[in-house]
C-alpha cells in the first residue's frame, strides 16, 4: 500500500478525531520509528489494522468507515492532482476513465503501485456498471471514492453492490445510478 | 487545550503542508521523468528500425557490387548449357531417325556410334552447368535474406569461402591466398556475417584496383586464441591515411567517386560487429596495403575447450 494513502489516513484521523488519536493508533499498529512517505510501500496489514481500530473507536461498520475513507481520499488525491482531475468534465467522463487514464497517471507516479482492475460499461445514460476486481477486496473504499467523485463534480448518484468479492464473487459489480438533480 | 490551539498542532500542519508540497515537487518530476523515458523508448525503437533498414539498403548496394559478377557467373554454365542443349537436340533427331531407319530410312553408323560417346558427357555437363546456376542462386538467396535473426553457431572458415564465392569474378585478377587455423565456431548472425564479410573483402578489392600496375594480392586468414577466433584480410592495395582511418567508420563517409559507394557500409560493419561484442582494427599503410583484423570472442565453453 503506498504511503500516500496512509497520509490521507492520517489527514483523516487528526481531522476527525485529533492528533493524539493518530498518534496512539501508530503506537498501536505500526512499527515505533514508522514514517509514511507518499511515494513509498508499506504493508496493508497496517492500513487494515488502523481502520479497524478507527472503526472500533466510533463504534461503526468497518465498511461504512472504508466507504467514508474513500469518500475523503478522492478530495484528498484531487487536491494534490488538480491537473487530472481537470482532464475530466464530468463524473461519468472520470469513472469511464479510471482505466486508460487514472491508472496510467498513477503508473507514472509510483512503481508497482498494485491496482485494482476496475472496467465501466455504460449500461445507458443513467447508469453505469463498474466491474471491480482486487486481492485486497477495497471495493467498500471504491464505493467511497465514487461518491467522493460525484460529489466533487456536483453528480447526484446511488450506488448499489449486487456483486461482491466479499461473498465469494471472483469480482464486485458496482451499479451506479446517475440522478438528474444535482449533489 | 484543543488540538485547533495547540502550537505543536499548528507547526505540525505547517511542517505537513510543507512535506506535501516537497512530494508533489516529487511527482511532477516523476512524471516528467516516465514521460521522457516513454519519448526516449520510443525514439530507441524508431532508431532501431531506422538502423534495420539502413542494414538492408546496404545489402542492397552490396547486392548491386556483386551482382554483375553474379550474372556472369551463371552466364558461364548458361552458355554451354545452350550449346550442349542445341547438340542433344541434333542428336535426338538423328536418333529419331535411326529409330525410322528400321522402317527403310538409311541411317550413317559412325554417327550413331559418335553420339553414343558423347552423350551421355554432355548429359553430365549440362547437369553440372545447371547445378552451379542453382548454387549461385542459392548464395545470392541466402545472402539477400533478411529474415534470419538471432544468432547461432558459424564456422568462419565457411563463411569465409560463402562470401569468396559470392565475389568469385571480382576476384578473378586477384591472388588470393587462404589459411583456416582457426577451429572453434563463432557465434554471429549468419546473414548478417555475410555482409560484414563482402563489405570487408570488396573494399580490400576496390584497394588493390587502385593500384593496377602491380598484381593485386589478398591474403585471408583465421587464427585462434584462447578467447577469440581472429580474422584478417590483408591486401596490398593503395592502404588508408591516418586521417581516413579516423574517420572510416562514420557514416556517410566515402573516399570513394561519387554515386559509387553509400559511405554507410563500414558504419554498418562496425554496427554489426559492436552488437555481436566483436572489436575490429586497422592496420595500413599508405601504397603499401592494409591488413583488417576481426576479433570474435568465444564463448566460455569454447575457450575452455
Amino acid at each position: 500500500m503506498k504511503g500516500i494513502i496512509f497520509n490521507l489516513l492520517e489527514d483523516m484521523v487528526v481531522a476527525q478525531c485529533g492528533m493524539q488519536v493518530w498518534n496512539d493508533l501508530l503506537a498501536k499498529h505500526a512499527p515505533s520509528d514508522r514514517v509514511y512517505l507518499s511515494a513509498k510501500s508499506y504493508a496493508e496489514t497496517e492500513l487494515f489494522s488502523i481502520v479497524q481500530d478507527v472503526a472500533l473507536r466510533l463504534n461503526l461498520p468497518m465498511q461504512d468507515v472504508v466507504k467514508a475513507f474513500g469518500r475523503f481520499l478522492f478530495g484528498g488525491l484531487a487536491s494534490r492532482h488538480t491537473d487530472v482531475v481537470q482532464r475530466f468534465s464530468d463524473f461519468t467522463e472520470l469513472v469511464m476513465g479510471i482505466h486508460d487514464v487514472i491508472h496510467m497517471e498513477v503508473n507514472k507516479l509510483y512503481h508497482e503501485p498494485s491496482l485494482p482492475t476496475i472496467s465501466g460499461r455504460m449500461v445507458s445514460n443513467k447508469q453505469i456498471e463498474l466491474i471491480y476486481s482486487s486481492p485486497r477486496k477495497l471495493c467498500y473504499c471504491a464505493e467511497g471514492l465514487l461518491f467522493g467523485a460525484a460529489e466533487h463534480f456536483k453528480q447526484s448518484i446511488a450506488i448499489s453492490h449486487p456483486t461482491c468479492m466479499h461473498h465469494g464473487a471472483e469480482h464486485c459489480i458496482l451499479i451506479i445510478d446517475l440522478h438528474e438533480d444535482s449533489a | 487545550m484543543t488540538d485547533k490551539d495547540n502550537p505543536f498542532f499548528i507547526a505540525y500542519q505547517r511542517e505537513k503542508r510543507a512535506r506535501v508540497e516537497v512530494e508533489i515537487l516529487l511527482e511532477d518530476s516523476t512524471r516528467q521523468l516516465y514521460e521522457k523515458n516513454m519519448q526516449l523508448q520510443a525514439q530507441i525503437l524508431q532508431i532501431q528500425h531506422q538502423q534495420q533498414s539502413l542494414i538492408h539498403q546496404e545489402k542492397l548496394a552490396t547486392l548491386g557490387i556483386i551482382a554483375a559478377g553474379v550474372a556472369h557467373e551463371i552466364n558461364n554454365p548458361l552458355a554451354y548449357i545452350i550449346s550442349n542443349i542445341e547438340t542433344l537436340t541434333n542428336y535426338s533427331r538423328t536418333m529419331l531417325t535411326a529409330v525410322d531407319h528400321e522402317q527403310g530410312v538409311p541411317v550413317d553408323s559412325r554417327e550413331l556410334d559418335y553420339i553414343k560417346t558423347d552423350l551421355m558427357p554432355l548429359i553430365d555437363d549440362t547437369t553440372e552447368g545447371l547445378n552451379r546456376i542453382t548454387d549461385i542462386t542459392k548464395k545470392l538467396l541466402f545472402f539477400a535474406r533478411t529474415d534470419v535473426t538471432g544468432s547461432s553457431e558459424i564456422c568462419l572458415q565457411d563463411a569465409v569461402e560463402f562470401s569468396l564465392k559470392l565475389l568469385k569474378t571480382r576476384l578473378k585478377l586477384v591472388q588470393l591466398s587462404t589459411s583456416f587455423m582457426a577451429s572453434s565456431a563463432i557465434q554471429f548472425n549468419a546473414s548478417e556475417l555475410n555482409q560484414v564479410l563482402v563489405n570487408l573483402m570488396v573494399n580490400a578489392i576496390q584497394a588493390c584496383e587502385e593500384m593496377p600496375t602491380r598484381k593485386a594480392i589478398i591474403h585471408i586468414s583465421t587464427e585462434q586464441t584462447e578467447a577469440e577466433v581472429i580474422l584478417r584480410i590483408a591486401d596490398n592495395g593503395c592502404g588508408i591515411s591516418e586521417d581516413t582511418r579516423a574517420k572510416m567508420f562514420d557514416a556517410f563517409y566515402t573516399t570513394k567517386p561519387v554515386g559509387t559507394g553509400t559511405g554507410v557500409g563500414l558504419s554498418i560493419v562496425l554496427q554489426i560487429l559492436q552488437q555481436h561484442q566483436c572489436t575490429i582494427d586497422v592496420q595500413s599503410q599508405l601504397q603499401e596495403g592494409s591488413i583488417i583484423s576481426i576479433h570474435f570472442p568465444l564463448p566460455p565453453c569454447s575457450a575452455e575447450e
